[in-house]
């Protein structure tokens, strides 16, 4: 028994041996500053933003070469938060070597996710990543506030999530890249566009909105080439 | 594996409930919902449950447990309170349902908010006028506990208490909380027999309540809504809250009547403290909306004395062995077995 175990062993870590990491790192910019190590943001004299929270999710990362899928990494739930910055970037093992040109992941849980129970690791609910009064994971969070001189503040907290239809939050995301250093930055401008901050915004359930507003973040990953 | 998973949950349950029960023969049950193999019934784990369902622990100021709400004399409903109440004194906008049988339930509260037994102690811990605290919370409290890292550790093997496992432990002890030895039930396998009175209210309950009080569970899980008034305070739309489409509008679960001896006041909001009371709204009270459930459009006919009959069949339900089982208490013999904080 031992003898095959030896072997086994060997044989893997043969196979093993072309194992290949790729790197992804995740930002967030506004007003094309990064946001990573300072959430607050002085737009103007008069205008503060700050941004308490930004976390959300990803999953099912998958290397494509010219549209055609050469890997899909196992398991691969992500809570980004930007208050971890350890958490910002994943080190994906491909167990082979593969050449790709683009990677599709998602933004959020799959509905089959959501409807599994209690869940460990980066599912755990404790991350408080998961609704209490009505079960499903959030799939990006974002709290703050802006400061306006001489008026009250006003907050926003930004809840973002659904598995089902028709509030099915869940979003692909489709990058072409050429290194093994993958850089992303989310744009929060166009998103912060979509909504007024003179006014408090507070979405915490599935709704159309919901769903809108996380397929304006989607399409606003962007890749960073290494100049 | 599925299958033999399940065959093991009902073994542990019979081995729970002294005399023979219904469960010995799962054919005239329907297969549970609960996914067994993501979580297999284990004693230890079933243990541990228990001590957190009975702890205030997993409350804010350490004042309400689960048991505040949900105690066992009356089928672990809020016994007498029509709207539970929680933390600081403070009242919730639901009756507490009876908790039993909820390996078959598909999804859980009066709105069907959650959906999956495991996910369900969230929402009372997470409530600000329930237990007021958070899951990270009380991992972190639970990590600080000699009692408690023993009590994983018997679990799990592992002495560091999670979310998941924490999630976990009170479904295991939630899912052993089977009803299935009333009268109704030893008439159905041929030990006992209805009275006159009590066949003659089976007939007519089959007749009139069946459609969503479905045999053997006595719900059929579904959002109907019963024809209830809208309670003017409250205003709540039940299923619409979830679904947000105005055809669920005051849809609720169809509850068990499982011990609903036990379990008074009735219906969401706890309106109706007697089974007197629901019997005539089910032949004088029901309001006419765009959303009744279909069979009730035509007015339910029945006598004072057919009132009776079906409150006497209803009684038949009320499983004495379930609400008296010492496996289902204060787990006091566990807690003295382990170490004191
Ligand atoms: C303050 C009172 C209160 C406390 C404390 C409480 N519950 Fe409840 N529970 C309720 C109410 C009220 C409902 C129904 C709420 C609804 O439908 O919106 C409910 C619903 C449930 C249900 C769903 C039953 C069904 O048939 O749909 C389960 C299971 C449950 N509670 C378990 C627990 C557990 C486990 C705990 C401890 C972690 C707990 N409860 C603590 C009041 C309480
Ligand atoms: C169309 C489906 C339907 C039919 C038919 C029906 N019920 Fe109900 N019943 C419900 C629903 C739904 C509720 C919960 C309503 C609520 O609280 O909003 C309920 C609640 C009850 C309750 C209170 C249970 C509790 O735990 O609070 C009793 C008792 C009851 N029904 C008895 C009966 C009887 C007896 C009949 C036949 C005369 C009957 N029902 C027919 C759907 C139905």
């Amino acid at each position: 028994m031992k003898k095959y175990c030896v072997l086994l062993a060997l044989l893997l870590s043969h196979t093993w041996s072309d194992a290949q990491r790729v790197n992804i790192s995740f930002n967030a910019t506004l007003d094309g500053k990064e946001l990573l190590h300072d959430l607050v943001l002085v737009k103007n004299e008069r205008d503060t933003l700050q941004i308490n929270q930004l976390k959300f999710y990803i999953s099912k990362i998958q290397f494509l070469k010219d549209d055609e899928l050469v890997f899909t990494a196992l398991n691969s739930y992500h809570l980004i938060d930007f208050s971890l910055p350890a958490s910002t970037s994943l080190s994906i093992k491909t167990f082979r070597s593969i050449s790709y040109n683009s990677i599709r992941f998602y933004l959020g849980i799959d509905s089959l996710t959501n409807v599994s129970g209690a869940l460990g690791g980066e599912l755990d609910p404790t991350h408080g990543m998961y609704w209490t009064w009505q079960s499903g994971y959030i799939n990006f969070k974002m709290e703050g506030q802006v400061n306006r001189k001489d008026e009250p503040s006003k907050e926003f907290q930004f809840h973002l999530g659904g598995y089902q239809q028709p509030f099915n939050a869940l979003q692909k995301v489709e990058l072409d890249v050429s290194d093994e250093d993958i850089k992303l930055a989310l744009n929060l401008n166009p998103f912060l566009k979509l909504i007024n901050l003179s006014f408090d915004h507070h979405i915490m359930s599935p709704s159309t909105k919901a769903v809108e507003l996380s397929e304006m973040l989607a399409k606003n990953f962007k890749v960073k080439t290494n100049e | 594996m599925n299958k033999y998973l399940y065959i093991l949950f009902f073994l542990f349950i019979t081995a729970f409930t002294t005399r023979e029960s219904n469960l010995s023969n799962p054919s005239l049950w329907p297969k549970p919902t609960y996914d067994f193999s993501k979580n297999p019934i284990e004693k230890n784990k079933v243990n541990l449950g228990r001590v957190l369902f009975y702890d205030p622990i997993l409350s804010e100021n350490n004042s309400i447990s689960c048991e505040s709400c949900h105690s066992p004399y009356s089928a672990f409903t809020h016994i007498d309170h029509a709207l539970s109440h929680g933390i600081y004194d403070s009242i919730g906008t639901r009756n507490s349902p009876a908790l039993m049988n909820l390996a078959w339930k598909k999804s859980f509260m009066w709105d069907g908010a959650i959906n999956n037994l495991d996910m369900q102690a969230l929402a009372p811990i997470s409530h600000p006028l329930e237990m007021g605290s958070s899951i990270k919370n009380v991992v972190i409290k639970l990590q600080a506990s000699k009692k408690y890292r023993q009590l994983y550790f018997h679990a799990y093997g592992d002495s560091i208490p999670t979310g998941e496992k924490t999630l976990k432990a009170i479904s295991q002890f939630l899912l052993t909380l089977v009803s299935a030895n009333s009268k109704y039930d030893k008439v159905m396998s041929g030990t006992e027999q209805f009275s006159v009175q009590e066949k003659n209210g089976y007939a007519l309950f089959q007749k009139n309540c069946s459609s969503c009080h479905r045999e053997p569970l006595f719900t059929n899980d579904e959002f109907v809504n019963n024809g209830l008034l809208e309670n003017p305070i409250l205003k709540d739309k039940g299923r619409m809250h979830i679904s947000l489409d105005s055809t669920d509008a005051f849809k609720f679960k169809t509850p068990t009547l499982r011990n609903i001896e036990y379990t008074f006041p009735y219906m969401h909001d706890g309106r109706f403290k007697k089974l007197s009371e629901v019997m005539n709204h089910y032949t004088t009270g029901i309001i006419q909306s765009k959303t009744l459930a279909p069979e009730l459009n035509e007015k339910i006919q029945l006598t004072e004395n057919e009132k009776v009959d079906i409150i006497s069949f209803l009684l038949t339900l009320s499983d004495k062995e379930f609400v008296f089982n010492s496996n289902h208490t204060y787990p006091k013999e566990i807690i003295s077995s382990v170490a004191k904080d």
